[in-house]
């Protein structure tokens, strides 16, 4: 993060995420080409991984809603033996958890005018073990997403 | 505030707001300082000590146990109406310091009113958080 400067932020509710599927959240459009930092979620309290819930992915639907690029992904999913990514045991009330800090490459970070990026609440945990959804045990009614971006790529920073 | 160079701003949808509730804010993505915060709402609220609600931003820190009191608003008698669609400007605290936000502290709004399900915000409220990187005003 210290790379970067001249960083805008984007801050969006949530709330608690009780829908079945795997809800979708847009996030952000780029205005022009920029850098993705980084995307965090905040809870209003603290979420313990366990079975019984999916994950949650950051995907790059670019210009034109493709599945996309995935920028990022946590787990909540023990079941099968699944490594938590980045040996995350919980996400702790009131304290940022980073998304995407284990995916997001500098290539996948350049977005291209137009790109869309979308949080998805997946209903299918990391092992693609089905878990329990629509219980929004990962969420809450303080949780929120916040986007973190600078104007420019790596190779054309303005 | 119209001094100010590479003033940005966030915006935060709150929705409607019936009781007692936080909502996060802001997240520093480096070194800033808050230059001003303003809270707007859909509906007119006039300022009355019987049916209100007062909205505290706390600095809750990279720790998420911070309890520094960036700001507040009111709309009782002494924190006058918020009229509809008009930003209200925050009272900011009179500690400079509580201004200066370090990367990766949290800022939350916390929203006490007087009579749950009565004194209520509507479906459009908003706050807006206007800041600047680097420490002190016009960076």
């Amino acid at each position: 993060m210290s790379d970067h400067r001249d960083i805008e932020v984007s801050v969006m509710n949530t709330g608690a995420v009780y829908s079945t599927g795997a809800p979708c959240f847009n996030v952000f459009r780029a205005p022009a080409e920029a850098t993705l930092v980084g995307v965090d979620i905040l809870t209003g309290t603290t979420k313990a991984f366990s079975t019984g819930a999916g994950c949650i992915n950051v995907w790059n639907r670019g210009a034109a809603g493709a599945t996309g690029d995935r920028l990022g992904r946590i787990s909540f999913n023990y079941t099968g033996g699944t490594v938590i990514e980045g040996g995350r045991s919980t996400v702790t009330e009131d304290i940022p958890t980073s998304l995407t800090e284990h995916h997001l490459t500098a290539a996948l970070a350049d977005l291209d005018a137009g790109d869309t990026i979308v949080v998805e609440f997946a209903d299918t945990g990391i092992d693609g073990v089905t878990p329990i959804n629509g219980s929004a045990n990962f969420t809450d009614v303080e949780t929120a997403l916040i986007v973190k971006w600078v104007l420019g790529t790596a190779a054309h920073e303005d | 505030m119209g001094s100010v160079s590479n003033i940005k701003t966030c915006v935060t949808q709150l929705g409607t707001v019936g009781s007692d509730l936080n909502f996060f804010i802001f997240e520093a993505p480096e070194q800033c300082h808050i230059e001003s915060i303003y809270i707007v709402t859909g509906t007119t609220k006039a300022a009355d000590n019987s049916n209100y609600a007062t909205v505290t931003i706390k600095n809750l820190g990279v720790g998420g146990a911070g309890t520094i009191t960036v700001a507040t608003s009111s709309n009782n008698a002494a924190g006058l109406i918020l009229t509809a669609d008009v930003p209200k400007a925050f009272v900011m605290s009179t500690t400079a310091a509580y201004h200066e936000v370090a990367v990766g502290e949290v800022l939350q709004a916390q929203v006490d009113v007087s009579v749950a399900g009565t004194c209520t915000f509507g479906a459009e409220t908003a706050i807006i958080v206007n800041w600047v990187p680097g420490t002190g005003s016009g960076q």
